[in-house]
């Protein structure tokens, strides 16, 4: 008897986190999925979920549960966090025992580092209001168009996603699986935000820093007033950005638009940082 | 699709995890803490209890071809370990 060992993946558990951001499309979410290929030097099957999440839903959209499969295709063990010496025990129990245990020493596992970026730190974060949490952001993706080199994260207080008042966070992320940066000469990104009819939206629009360095790679971040009154109705961005890469081999102007739902978004998690990866300030946990 | 793997790998598997667990920011382990949690009870309340069979959902496999988790779960023990790069 054999044994099958498949990683699925999903979507972050905590974006940002070296860098990485939320993909837009299955496309970048395979992206993701070499990408954790070439970080981990495994052969283990990798598979994916798909962009509206239904495995990540079906495992209680936990970050990192496993599942034990017998041959019938029933469950014989579940985790919510994987424990390698509990899934040992389990398929020692369900499988048998093996004559020799394999020692992490004796993998040849060859690491890698995320991707380098440019310079960081050079623009400071902004500062987050009590209550924030992700809400669900849906980017405008056109056929035959460029991909969203920079990706939108919105963050609504808990006044604006459940009353429609509130605080909003706007933050333009690079990606940097596309091996971008901001080029400071080329001009600051520039967004326009619009409320549904009968809202406002203070400022309705803003612009990035200008900058003496060059380039770098930190967050263009913006937080906003927000009043409407149906909080069903989708806030629509445009933003205007240089898309330039790393290699210098394109540097080329984008324009990209966004409905922003004030619902909060159960896969977009919460932003960690620090060493004891504990929620950002003003960050409320997942639910 | 089905990738028949000897007993003798599981044991790798297991070293594999453990290594990866070690790698900062691999969405490995973070988390883990005393008592249940609400992410705990979610899991328990949503996910086939033992016995069940695992749930027929549809997800694409590294080349973006689609995989039936089921299917692919059927026919030889299998370990489904959800993962991400943070």
């Amino acid at each position: 008897m054999g044994v099958d060992f498949y990683y699925v993946y999903k979507p972050l558990a905590h974006p940002e986190y070296n860098n990485y951001v939320t993909p837009f499309t299955l496309e970048e979410r395979l992206m993701h999925v070499a990408e954790a290929q070439r970080r981990l030097g495994s052969s283990i099957t990798w598979l994916a979920d798909l962009m509206h999440n239904p495995w990540h839903e079906a495992m209680g959209r936990t970050p990192n549960s496993e599942l034990v499969i017998d041959p019938d295709g029933r469950v014989a063990a579940r985790r919510t966090w994987s424990d390698p010496e509990a899934l040992r025990a389990d398929l020692e129990r369900l499988v048998g025992p093996v004559e020799k245990r394999t020692r992490i020493d004796d993998l040849d596992l060859p690491s890698q580092p995320p991707p380098p970026t440019v310079a960081k730190g050079v623009v400071p974060r902004v500062e987050m209001p009590p209550t924030m949490a992700g809400i669900e952001v849906e980017p405008i993706i056109e056929e035959g168009g460029v991909p969203f080199y920079v990706k939108l994260r919105a963050e609504g207080d808990e006044s604006l996603r459940t009353t429609g008042t509130g605080r909003m966070y706007v933050g333009f992320h690079l990606d940097p699986l596309y091996r971008v940066h901001w080029n400071n000469e080329a001009g600051p990104v520039k967004f326009s935000l619009s409320a549904p009819s009968g809202g406002t939206v203070t400022p309705a629009a803003g612009e990035g820093p200008v900058l003496d360095v060059p380039a770098d790679a930190d967050p263009r971040e913006f937080l906003v007033d927000v009043a409407v009154k149906d909080t069903t109705q989708p806030l629509d961005l445009n933003v205007f950005y240089f898309a330039c890469d790393d290699a210098l081999t394109f540097c080329i102007p984008v324009n990209q638009s966004y409905q922003i739902h004030l619902q909060r978004d159960n896969h977009g998690r919460t932003i960690r940082t620090g060493a004891d990866n504990v929620p950002t300030a003003g960050r409320i946990p997942p639910i | 699709m089905k990738r028949l793997i000897p007993l003798s790998i599981f044991v790798l598997f297991g070293a594999v995890h453990s290594a990866i667990a070690q790698v900062p920011g691999m969405g490995m382990g973070m988390g883990m803490g005393a008592g249940p949690t609400a992410m705990d009870e979610r899991f328990y309340r949503t996910v086939p209890g033992i016995g069940e069979l695992v749930p027929d959902v549809q997800v694409v496999n590294d080349r973006g071809d689609p995989v039936n988790i089921r299917e692919v779960a059927t026919g030889q023990y299998t370990v489904l370990v959800l993962g991400c790069l943070t």
